[in-house]
């Protein structure tokens, strides 16, 4: 298997084909895709910032050593969701089992910072849910990113920013007239939809 | 009215004062354009919890160096081995050496590398083990996983490799026992058949 066409973003089970085959980069196009996802699984759990570091490389760790045994590599997604979850339990249980048996007193909430979770959470499947907010997320956050720049930029600026700027800042930032914004807008969610709809959100 | 242009349905989607046609078509029941609706509404709900995560720059790297590190076997200090039944008291008669089980207990063993995990299942619904290795194996803060059937159990290793989980269903089953430095997994363990030794 070649290396992917520029015009058409490949699917996780053509990226997992090439990391399989060694192929170049292939391996860094798969970091890049799935960082995030699995950085956000353990911060989700409420996990201190060293935990999700630990818990982040144990989970790439891992689907290096069975990237060859994936059934489903159409489902990495959801694969790396799970065992990222996974691991951020089995963190939490040994740092558990590790200061029941030196006897130590677990710090308060407000020692320990503020959301952490100090009892594992429980290891079963992550509820459906989760899951599906998480590879939804997952999915538009790709799509986002292979858009044509121009709509990428003016669809992060009306709806992820985290202020709420006006069409006329929106304008100025992107230097575009703002008589345009609105037309564009449409087309570029219109984009967002056609390429939503091709990745499989239904 | 008919199907509107997606664009324009995205027009209404942004602003449904302005474009009350095409809302009223939408909701009107249009699988079609209510399937790119609920699109757009998913966007806008992803959109609102913000962007993911940004990784930090180390952590980026250390990911993408995992390859070259396990090749060169120097990825941490991570040993992970897949383990193989060399005994089921389903099949076969006790071997020299290992731990009889007793009437009524399905007995397995499997090695993994220079580790031997023991495992009996015994009536009802409890599996009891051991994990035996190497004389500088290092088994504290290990965490047994049990997993299948819908059901996930989890055990503290004790001293001298004991463990044991309760209330496991015959069935079908993966096991893992993991600590800071090791990863011994059993990808299939057959407990169908609980106590036909």
């Amino acid at each position: 298997m070649g290396d992917p066409s520029p015009r058409r973003r490949e699917d996780s089970t053509e990226l997992v084909a090439r990391v399989r085959a060694d192929a170049p980069g292939a391996w860094a196009r798969l970091v890049r895709r799935y960082e995030r996802l699995v950085l956000s699984v353990p911060r989700g759990m409420g996990l201190s910032e060293d935990d999700c570091e630990e818990v982040f490389q144990a989970t790439w760790m891992a689907l290096h050593r069975q990237i060859h045994g994936l059934r489903d590599p159409g489902s990495l997604g959801d694969w790396i969701i799970t065992t990222a979850r996974r691991q951020a339990w089995k963190h939490l249980r040994r740092t558990s089992l590790r200061r029941q048996r030196e006897g130590a007193s677990l710090p308060s909430e407000s020692e320990a910072g503020e959301g952490v979770r100090q009892e594992p959470a429980s290891p079963d499947a992550p509820p459906i849910d989760e899951v599906l907010r998480l590879e939804r997320r997952q999915i538009v956050h790709e799509v986002l990113e292979g858009m044509p720049t121009r709509c990428r930029r003016l669809l992060e600026a009306l709806y992820l920013g985290r202020d709420d700027p006006s069409y006329a800042e929106v304008a100025r930032r992107l230097g575009m007239p703002i008589g345009s914004l609105g037309p564009t807008r449409a087309r570029c969610l219109a984009e967002l939809a056609r390429r939503l709809e091709e990745a499989g959100l239904s | 009215m008919s199907c509107p242009d997606l664009a324009a349905l995205a027009a209404a989607h942004a602003d449904p004062g302005a474009h009350r046609a095409v809302v009223e078509h939408v909701h009107a029941g249009c699988a079609s354009c209510a399937a790119h609706w609920r699109r757009l509404d998913v966007f806008e709900a992803v959109a609102a919890l913000g962007p993911l995560p940004q990784v930090p720059a180390h952590l980026h790297a250390a990911a993408l160096a995992i390859p070259e590190q396990q090749t060169a076997g120097v990825a941490g200090r991570l040993l992970s081995l897949v383990g193989r039944l060399v005994f089921d008291s389903a099949g076969g008669r006790l071997v020299p050496g290992l731990r009889d089980a007793g009437a009524g207990r399905r007995h397995l063993l499997y090695e993994a590398g220079p580790y031997e995990i023991d495992l009996a299942l015994v009536e009802p619904a409890t599996l009891v083990g051991q994990v035996m290795g190497p004389e500088d194996a290092d088994l504290r803060d290990a965490v047994v996983l049990l997993s299948g059937e819908g059901r996930t159990f989890d055990a503290a290793v004790l001293e001298h490799g004991d463990f044991h989980l309760d209330g496991v269903a015959p069935g079908r089953y993966a096991l893992q026992i993991g600590s800071d430095d090791l990863d011994l997994v059993l990808p299939d363990v057959d407990l169908t058949s609980p106590g036909s030794a």
